[in-house]
């Protein structure tokens, strides 16, 4: 059952992301993207992380996508009419390749040495927010003064003339 | 090959595909939304190997840096799309090959 799981969300995720980047039209990446956070959680679900996938779906394919959305209806762009000329697209796609190339050698010596099956991890919300108001108290406070600064900083931007 | 035990690491796999992905389409595509979309997907990636390696060793400590992850993507989300929407408004475009205003000349 985890191995179906695993592979079917796995390649749903590879086949969503590839849509992202293929796509002519802005608007078909946004919903290609919603496509792969929500199989993205089904892997952290699959990790023992139920409130992160939950977090997941909420927020990342919820509100940020929805700002995305929305964002692409009010600007009304029509596809892309052509992409960047073919040296910088065969650069890309070299790159990108030798990425994959490289980080599948290093996963897969990994993998030889170790066969280890992972360990239970507590991924409830109480747990993690306990740890959060712990262990990463620091981190959290900021995290919540960084927040404010881009709330500020859009609203800026959003302004008609500077002020 | 669908009957191997699953183990934690292999979740990297699909987080280095997407990882790769995501770059190719920040270096590819031109439209300014879609380059933070693969921005997005990069981060991803980025959060698949936090919870894969929180399974591996057993610490939840993965799990809570994927929250600061989110929330850092939220806040660049917001402030991306702020700049794309002040540059529509000014250029009528989000290409980004067409945004040269602070290019060197030479």
């Amino acid at each position: 059952m985890e191995s179906v799981m695993f592979w079917g969300a796995g390649i749903g995720l590879v086949i969503m992301s590839l849509l992202v980047v293929i796509a002519r039209s802005p608007l078909r990446s946004a919903l290609a993207l919603i496509a792969a956070l929500c199989m993205q959680a089904v892997l952290y679900i699959l990790l023992d992380a139920s409130f992160v996938a939950a977090m997941q779906i909420l927020v990342y394919a919820g509100a940020i996508m929805v700002l995305f959305l929305f964002v692409i209806m009010l600007l009304n762009l029509r596809p892309d009419a052509q992409r960047r000329p073919a040296y910088v697209a065969l650069g890309g796609k070299v790159l990108g390749g030798g990425a994959v190339a490289y980080m599948a050698y290093r996963i897969l010596q990994g993998l030889v040495g170790s066969r280890g099956v992972g360990q239970a991890v507590d991924g409830s919300v109480k747990h993690i927010g306990v740890l959060l108001l712990t262990d990463y108290l620091f981190a959290f406070e900021a995290i919540s003064v960084l927040l404010l600064v881009a709330v500020v900083g859009a609203v800026v931007f959003g302004m008609r003339k500077l002020t | 090959m669908m009957d191997m035990a699953i183990v934690p690491m292999h979740y990297l796999i699909w987080s280095a595909l997407v990882f790769a992905i995501g770059a190719v389409g920040a270096i590819v595509r031109r439209n300014a939304l879609v380059l933070i979309m693969s921005i997005e997907l990069m981060l991803n990636a980025a959060n698949l190997a936090f919870i894969a390696f929180a399974k591996q060793y057993g610490h939840a400590g993965g799990h809570a840096i994927v929250f600061f992850v989110m929330a850092i993507a939220a806040a660049e989300a917001a402030v991306g799309l702020a700049i794309v929407l002040g540059v529509f408004r000014t250029r009528q475009t989000v290409d980004v090959d067409e945004l040269d205003a602070l290019r060197d000349e030479t």
